[in-house]
């Protein structure tokens, strides 16, 4: 594929999920911006770039950055999108997986990229459709869903003798795939430094897990437990492979961003998950 | 309901930039076309396919976002071009100027939460780079910070400018003035040692803040905007935007969670006195030993 396809097939998938969020067809988008229902259908298709105008006024409608949107190949920012969720948005979203909100899409990308890489994009396709998932929802970073999401696709790829949460940890330490982890984290120089500041940004996280900070003289100590609340909604076998995927992920972020030599051991008892980090 | 956009006053805007830029920069702007595999000799500019006209933008500092609002800083943009750390001129030229301790705040929260990418061009939409936020100490008028925070508000929502001045408490609790206030048992003396220390050093320099009231677990704080502001901007709504009052919101919750008040309701209200637009920040705080 070349440049100018990929960048086509970028403005074609961000103009149809931009549109199936406001909860537009192409007729109705046509007469709200007043560009022709065979214009918006090409952009739509890689069959026409938009001009800067037309892109301009549609981001306008839709509610999002112009220039950041198609620099970054996604949409990113929640304000506008929050009422939609079960209003507006025409994007397929089984309301299984909207009854609470602790994921953000962001946290799934490495799934759906482990998934594409290790099964194929055939397989990945599949799930969508067997679950009435649209893969546009992929593109909005800041939409929300719920953990049964992850927890069926977990299951799904068990059926297929995949361990998808063995798999994942190698996708997720990638700083950009999901925008969470940065460069700010990669001045840090101690490991035990690192796993501090991430462990404070997983505003998720938290929602699901509780976890005790303790400096000791061996290094860092990081005890986990399950919220009891989240058990009301998900199998704890579920939580567990998630929490420990969570904490795989943590290690990989130290291995990818810091230079320094690290040991990083993770011990398990009946309820509480724990690692230990030192330099 | 809205009126449909009028799309010909986009093309007259992009045609306009360009035209803009070229006096601007000169031959110099034919050299960024080269640079980018362009002939200066392109149909009108908003003929040019969007992606096309980004590669300019992006080469120039600038965002699509920013040429359609006319916000673009002609000067900035040509010292810039040239590898000159430019600042855009709506930063220092009215107003009172004040260390770069808020902004830098906000831009860490901002790269944390959105991540390398986003962040950058969140920078670029208001002609800034990353060597704008280095040193804290650099100065500039209210109207950065209270950018940073619009934008924000506008794309992400009151939630997430709410965070954003909570988590600029952690900047000064790792420094002298926040070690002395976390010492502090008293929350009075906390917030008099923070209105009479801190504040003139920052951007709250540009407000007059008052402990209105203090009794046990409770905290009533006012702020308004003081004549030096006033006489730069006249009465512009920027001055006191909603915004700013839900970062300072956040940024109180943030100092209450630094001395470990975990269960506190912050109310917010904003009132005429004397002709002058007040800001309230009425605090309840409970659990503790101390006050």
């Amino acid at each position: 594929m070349t440049t100018k396809q990929r960048e086509l097939e970028t403005i074609a998938r961000l103009w149809k999920v931009g549109r199936l969020l406001a909860g537009k067809t192409q007729v109705e988008l046509s007469l709200a911006l007043g560009i022709s229902q065979s214009s918006i259908s090409k952009y739509e298709s890689m069959a026409l770039e938009p001009s800067a105008s037309d892109w301009y006024q549609f981001c306008q409608y839709v509610g999002i950055d112009a220039h950041k949107t198609l620099s970054l190949g996604y949409i990113d920012g929640k304000k506008k999108f929050k009422h939609r969720l079960f209003g507006d948005s025409m994007l397929k979203l089984p309301m299984r997986y909207r009854r609470d909100f602790l994921l953000k899409i962001r946290e799934l990308i490495p799934f759906r990229k482990c998934v594409r890489t290790e099964l194929g994009a055939e397989a990945w396709e599949t799930f969508l459709s067997e679950h009435k998932i649209d893969d546009d929802l992929f593109f909005i970073y800041d939409f929300q869903v719920s953990l049964c999401l992850l927890q069926d696709l977990i299951k799904w790829c068990q059926e297929r003798s995949f361990n998808l949460m063995e798999k994942v940890a190698s996708y997720s330490g990638d700083i950009k795939l999901y925008g969470v982890l940065n460069e700010k984290y990669s001045k840090r120089k101690r490991p035990q430094d690192l796993i501090k500041e991430i462990m404070d940004d997983q505003v998720y996280f938290h929602r699901v897990f509780s976890s005790q900070i303790e400096s000791t003289s061996q290094g860092l100590k990081v005890s986990t437990v399950i919220n009891e609340d989240a058990l009301d909604f998900f199998e704890e076998k579920i939580l567990k492979n998630f929490l420990s995927y969570k904490i795989e992920s943590f290690k990989q972020a130290i291995q990818q961003n810091n230079t320094t030599p690290f040991d990083f051991k993770v011990t398990y008892t009946q309820d509480e998950l724990s690692f230990l980090v030192s330099a | 309901m809205n009126a449909r956009p009028d799309k010909s006053s986009f093309d007259r805007k992009i045609d306009q930039f360009f035209w803009n830029t070229r006096n601007a920069l000169g031959p110099n702007f034919d050299d960024v076309l080269a640079s980018l595999g362009m002939s200066k000799k392109m149909p009108s500019p908003h003929q040019l396919p969007v992606t096309k006209l980004l590669k300019i933008l992006d080469r120039l500092n600038v965002t699509l976002d920013a040429l359609m609002q006319e916000n673009i800083d002609f000067d900035c943009m040509k010292q810039q071009l040239k590898g000159e750390n430019g600042l855009p001129g709506r930063y220092f030229t009215k107003g009172p100027l004040s260390p770069r301790y808020t902004s830098v705040g906000m831009m860490n929260f901002i790269i944390k939460e959105l991540g390398k990418d986003s962040s950058e061009v969140l920078m670029k939409h208001f002609q800034l780079t990353p060597e704008h936020f280095e040193d804290p100490k650099y100065l500039n008028n209210f109207l950065l910070p209270m950018d940073l925070c619009n934008y924000i508000f506008k794309y992400f929502g009151e939630e997430m400018v709410e965070q954003m001045g909570e988590d600029s408490v952690g900047l000064l609790a790792s420094s002298p003035a926040g070690a002395k206030m976390k010492s502090l048992r008293c929350t009075k003396e906390m917030f008099e040692f923070l209105l009479n220390e801190v504040a003139p050093n920052s951007i709250e320099r540009n407000y007059f803040w008052k402990i209105e009231k203090h009794k046990q677990n409770t905290l009533l704080l006012s702020g308004t905007p003081n004549p030096e502001i006033r006489e730069a901007f006249g009465n512009e709504e920027g001055i006191t935007l909603p915004s700013a009052t839900l970062q300072r919101k956040g940024f109180i919750k943030g100092l209450f969670h630094m001395k470990d008040h975990h269960n506190l309701c912050i109310e917010t209200t904003r009132t005429l006195r004397s002709n002058k637009m007040v800001d309230l920040y009425h605090v309840e705080y409970h659990g503790t030993s101390y006050h």
